[in-house]
């Protein structure tokens, strides 16, 4: 149990998919303009990553290691995680009309969303067991999360400031992401095991 | 209908060409890849058991002895052996660090002294953690003994970790603690005869 | 439009790191030094050429309505062709770029070169188009990692894989440390984009 809270917030704060592992950049600035859409998008990604990473671990553990195809690993999770969108996209329209109006239109943009892919590869590269990646998966999920809406809180006050016209947009995000991965490097200093007496 | 079947076809189709496109990639450097593996591995395991001439796998036999955490850190375990005699085991170990599993070799010599470490591979914070993978830091566990413990100075032994990087430092610790744990294990089982 | 301006117009006007903006996470990620990057920008150019002359080439034969799973299970299969080759023959720089090799799969230059170029346009254009886009990856990850190596451990080119130390310029411990971690990358690329809009501002 203590592990598995240690993989939680290391996977959260320490070892932050955006802003320390450079996975998800895309989404993370695309969609960050305003703080209820980053939200959307943060609930859309921990659903997405929670189930891709048991599915994926399933299909390495139960169809590629038995039948020696661990080369075909990238094809098969990228086609798992692309087909697995299209069927939560279905599920979501058919059960919740409101939840896909507030979801729907993230949903597509989460099969090129490398952190998704990304978890579902650390996983097997660390050896977790089924749980471990359960919980790797929401805890990168959540990291995204917290990193996306912290930085679109920025970015909604960045409207209002001078801004040099070479930076504006793009420029300026990659300079405000740095500066929050800064403040991320803090955590470093958080001793997870002692916390957790492991 | 027809039209999705059509469709699934063609998908069907696509994806069994390019399955056999790698199948035929695999097949040309599948060995390639083990040798480069396998001579990385002996690279490694002769560094630290230089006393060892060639090595034996013990893992198979060993595997189901270890408990707890030792389970999912210890990766691999050697036997080395000169002229027919075991001199020594070299134990992969990959202890959780700061940015990922840092996996690293120790040598033990039959005696239980830690001979030396290599780390093969990480995932630190370059100039920071990174630094687990120099000599200088890996010599500072030679000479540690089984059975007694392996901390660093903050947490009350005497291995001086690197700055800025406790979590990393502490883990490689770990490691060789994990380690010289292993090498009792096998004393007491018999795998490995005084 | 001529194959030769197909071929510029990834390195210039259409730069997917400096103009289009896409494809940042390997960018970002593996810019620690020049060789990783020069490795990453080939690795990626030659997932795009291959990617972009096969969808070129059954852009007739592909249906409309599942020609993004395909175009995907196209790019997986030349991913995975340069992981195992690496693997096979530069197992050092393999290593280093760990995960961000499979993760080419998801770069988006590749999905989006495929699906708004080289489904629309004959073989060679599409050669062209990737090739410019790659070798433009390339040079905006090798100028990235130049300035971030430099700064970051005070030498340049080290290639340990290659047994060269690398060109020393100045006093490791002067370097700041903070180049080589996250926020350096964040922050040396802002700024590098935010220099390339006022220097085309100004021609322009």
């Amino acid at each position: 149990m203590r592990e598995l809270l240690v993989i939680f917030f290391a996977g959260v704060l320490l070892n932050n998919f955006i802003l320390s592992r450079f996975l998800g950049i895309c989404p993370f600035i695309g969609v960050s303009k305003r703080i209820e859409t980053a939200a959307g998008m943060g609930m859309a990604v921990i659903f997405v990553m929670a189930v891709a990473s048991v599915i994926t671990w399933a299909v390495q553990y139960y169809i590629l290691v038995p039948l020696d195809l661990g080369y075909l690993q990238t094809i098969a999770f990228i086609l798992v995680i692309a087909a697995l969108v299209q069927l939560v996209e279905m599920v979501i329209l058919k059960v919740s009309p409101t939840l896909y109006q507030a979801l729907g239109i993230y949903l597509p943009l989460i099969t090129t969303n490398c952190a998704v892919l990304g978890v579902a590869i650390i996983n097997i590269r660390e050896n977790y067991d089924i749980i471990q990646t359960a919980v790797n998966g929401i805890a990168g999920a959540a990291g995204f999360t917290l990193a996306i809406i912290l930085f679109a809180g920025i970015r909604e006050r960045l409207d209002f400031a001078p801004i040099p016209e070479a930076l504006k947009g793009f420029p300026l995000a990659l300079i405000t992401a740095g500066l929050m991965s800064i403040a991320f490097l803090g955590f470093t200093g958080f001793k997870l095991a002692a916390l957790f007496g492991l | 209908m027809r039209d999705v079947i059509r469709l699934g076809v063609i998908l069907l189709l696509i994806c069994g060409v390019a399955a056999a496109v790698l199948a035929y990639v695999n097949d040309i450097t599948e060995d390639r890849i083990a040798a480069q593996k396998a001579l990385e591995e002996e690279h490694a395991l002769q560094s630290v058991l230089a006393s060892a001439k060639d090595f034996r796998d013990e893992t198979g036999k060993m595997k189901s002895y270890l408990t707890g955490p030792d389970s999912s850190i210890v990766r691999g375990i050697y036997v080395g052996y000169s002229g027919g005699k075991p001199v020594g085991v070299a134990v992969r170990v990959a202890p959780a660090g700061y940015g990922g599993p840092i996996e690293s070799i120790v040598g033990i010599s039959s005696d239980g002294v830690v001979q030396g470490v290599t780390v093969i591979s990480q995932q630190e914070t370059p100039g920071l953690g990174a630094n687990v993978a120099s000599p200088d830091f890996e010599g500072r566990f030679k000479g540690k003994v089984a059975g007694s413990p392996v901390k660093l100075t903050k947490d009350g032994g005497d291995i001086q970790g690197l700055t800025g990087a406790t979590i990393s430092s502490r883990a490689v610790a770990k490691g060789v603690e994990a380690a010289l744990r292993t090498f009792q294990l096998m004393l007491s089982k018999g795998v490995l005869a005084k | 439009m001529s194959v030769f301006s197909d071929f510029k117009n990834g390195l210039g006007n259409e730069n997917p790191t400096f103009r289009l903006l896409i494809g940042m996470c390997p960018v970002l990620a593996t810019s620690l030094a020049v060789t990783n990057g020069i490795g990453m920008g080939i690795a990626a150019t030659f997932v795009l050429v291959g990617s972009n002359v096969i969808v070129s080439l059954l852009r007739s034969f592909i249906p409309p309505k599942i020609r993004i799973p395909c175009f995907v299970v196209v790019i997986a299969s030349f991913v995975t062709i340069v992981d195992l080759v690496m693997a096979a023959f530069t197992p050092g720089l393999h290593k280093v770029l760990g995960i961000f090799i499979p993760l080419i799969v998801v770069n988006c230059i590749i999905l989006a070169r495929a699906e708004a170029f080289a489904s629309k346009n004959p073989v060679v254009n599409s050669l062209a188009d990737g090739l410019g886009m790659g070798l433009g990856f390339t040079l905006a990850l090798t100028l990235l990692s130049a300035i971030r190596e430099l700064l970051g451990t005070g030498t340049i080119l080290a290639a340990p894989d290659f047994g060269f130390p690398g060109i020393h310029i100045f006093n490791k411990d002067f370097a700041p440390v903070m180049m080589l971690l996250p926020p350096g990358a964040f922050i040396t690329l802002g700024l590098l984009i935010g220099l390339i809009n006022t220097l085309t501002r100004r021609k322009a």
